[in-house]
């Protein structure tokens, strides 16, 4: 029973001492060795994971509508960011015009990465990609995927990087509707919902809109798709009306991602 | 040699849960198929290595984690905590129901402390929002303990084999 107990008690004090190191920031250099031998192996269980998805439903669809499917999804996909931003390019211009001092907006500069894995929480949205502080990637950067925001980072070590997803319950990002300039915060919702919240009452808000990122807040670039409206909610009482977000399609299910460096 | 195997073991279950296993399914959920082995191994091998190994498979799953750092190293320490208080140790054979109502006490137990962190930390939490993804959670992770089960029923003959011709 005595070393029943002496086993037990050294198991708590090494459970403590651990988070305590964690918490002083002494397990870093773990965290990314960790990292760098787990980051080749789990990428190719990710990869191979969703190959496996693919195959079975390129079998089950007859392989050709199956890959035809998946071009166009990407394709109108990218087509509809292209067209975010070009609204977006318009609504600036409108509002420039007649300014003399004409800021112009910066091209992105991208650093490409693929998801290694999932976060174990199954309450949580949020996934681990393979590029981090050594390739120049910081806290609070933006991440896409086809031209959509589906996140930011979170945390971060030498070599990878935790990407919160917008649809994480923690999350709240600044947004506007596109055509009307309205702004909000779109939060994430248990179950990968996302809803723009702090519309103030009479705004023109319907379904269809594209909602993009305001840029405010600074982390953030304005003008990035995030989705589209599908639904409005509005209480009586309320001076706020909020409105559900249509996200990009199978965003927890994404494989590589580009980071906004600038 | 067993303990370099069972390390082994539960490095890869650790990375087939967060890596594989969600991008097959498609559900957003990584199983613990690493408690699942643990659990195993606390019942079937005597001695102070199933504790540590448990550590170590509670912080894989912390580094991977958007949890509060210690979440997964307390709660595996904790069931193996529990095994050696209350089971004897060293045991045989791996009785099916012990094992089956450990993981499944664990998993709820993971569950709820996730939910309250997911709540403190300011995140919206409904308790019937909560109903889907538990329900998702514990259907991924049922059908990986009973696969576990398999695997360490097979791991622990193959050990008693190895030592019986070792005497």
């Amino acid at each position: 029973m005595q070393k029943k107990i002496s086993i037990i008690l050294i198991a708590i004090i090494f459970g403590a001492m651990l988070v305590f190191a964690n918490s002083k920031g002494f397990l870093d250099s773990a965290k990314s060795a960790v990292g760098v031998v787990t980051a080749p192996a789990a990428g190719f269980l990710t990869g191979t994971g969703s190959g496996i998805v693919n195959l079975g439903k390129s079998l089950l669809n007859l392989g050709k509508l199956q890959e035809e499917n998946a071009n166009l999804s990407e394709k109108n996909n990218q087509l509809e960011a292209e067209l975010a931003l070009l609204n977006e390019v318009e609504a600036e211009n409108e509002s420039l015009r007649g300014e003399i001092d004409f800021v112009k907006r910066g091209k992105f500069d991208y650093e490409a990465a693929q998801v290694i894995s999932y976060d174990p929480s199954n309450l949580r949205a949020m996934l681990t990609i393979n590029s981090g502080g050594l390739d120049g990637l910081k806290a609070g950067m933006a991440v896409t995927s086809e031209g959509y925001l589906i996140g930011r980072i979170s945390e971060i070590t030498e070599y990878t990087a935790k990407v919160q997803l917008i649809t994480d319950p923690t999350s709240a990002i600044p947004v506007s509707i596109q055509d009307t300039g309205v702004n909000g915060i779109a939060k994430g919702e248990l179950g990968s919902g996302l809803t723009m919240e702090k519309i103030p009452q009479g705004e023109n808000v319907v379904t269809g809109q594209k909602i993009v990122t305001s840029g405010l807040g600074g982390e953030i670039p304005r003008g990035i798709l995030i989705g589209e409206i599908e639904g409005v909610t509005s209480q009586e009482n309320s001076l706020f009306v909020s409105a559900k977000i249509r996200v990009r399609t199978g965003i927890g299910n994404i494989l590589r991602v580009l980071v906004i460096k600038n | 040699m067993s303990d370099f195997f069972s390390i082994l073991i539960v490095i890869v279950l650790s990375l087939l849960g967060l890596s594989f296993v969600p991008s097959v399914t498609g559900l957003g959920v990584a199983p613990m198929l690493s408690l699942f082995f643990v659990i195993g191994l606390t019942y079937f091998k005597k001695g102070a290595g199933p504790i540590l190994i448990s550590a170590l498979s509670g912080l894989i799953l912390d580094f991977f984690s958007s949890s509060p750092f210690g979440l997964h190293l307390g709660l595996f320490l904790m069931v193996a905590v529990v095994i050696r208080l209350f089971f004897q140790e060293g045991m045989n054979e791996l009785p099916f129901g012990h094992y089956l109502a450990i993981s499944a006490g664990a998993l709820v137990a993971y569950f709820i402390a996730d939910s309250l962190f997911l709540h403190f930390s300011g995140g919206s939490v409904r308790i019937l929002e909560l109903l889907l993804p538990f329900v998702k959670f514990a259907v991924v992770n049922l059908v990986g303990c009973l696969l576990v089960y398999a695997l360490n029923v097979r791991y622990f003959d193959a050990i008693k084999k190895f030592e019986h011709n070792r005497r």
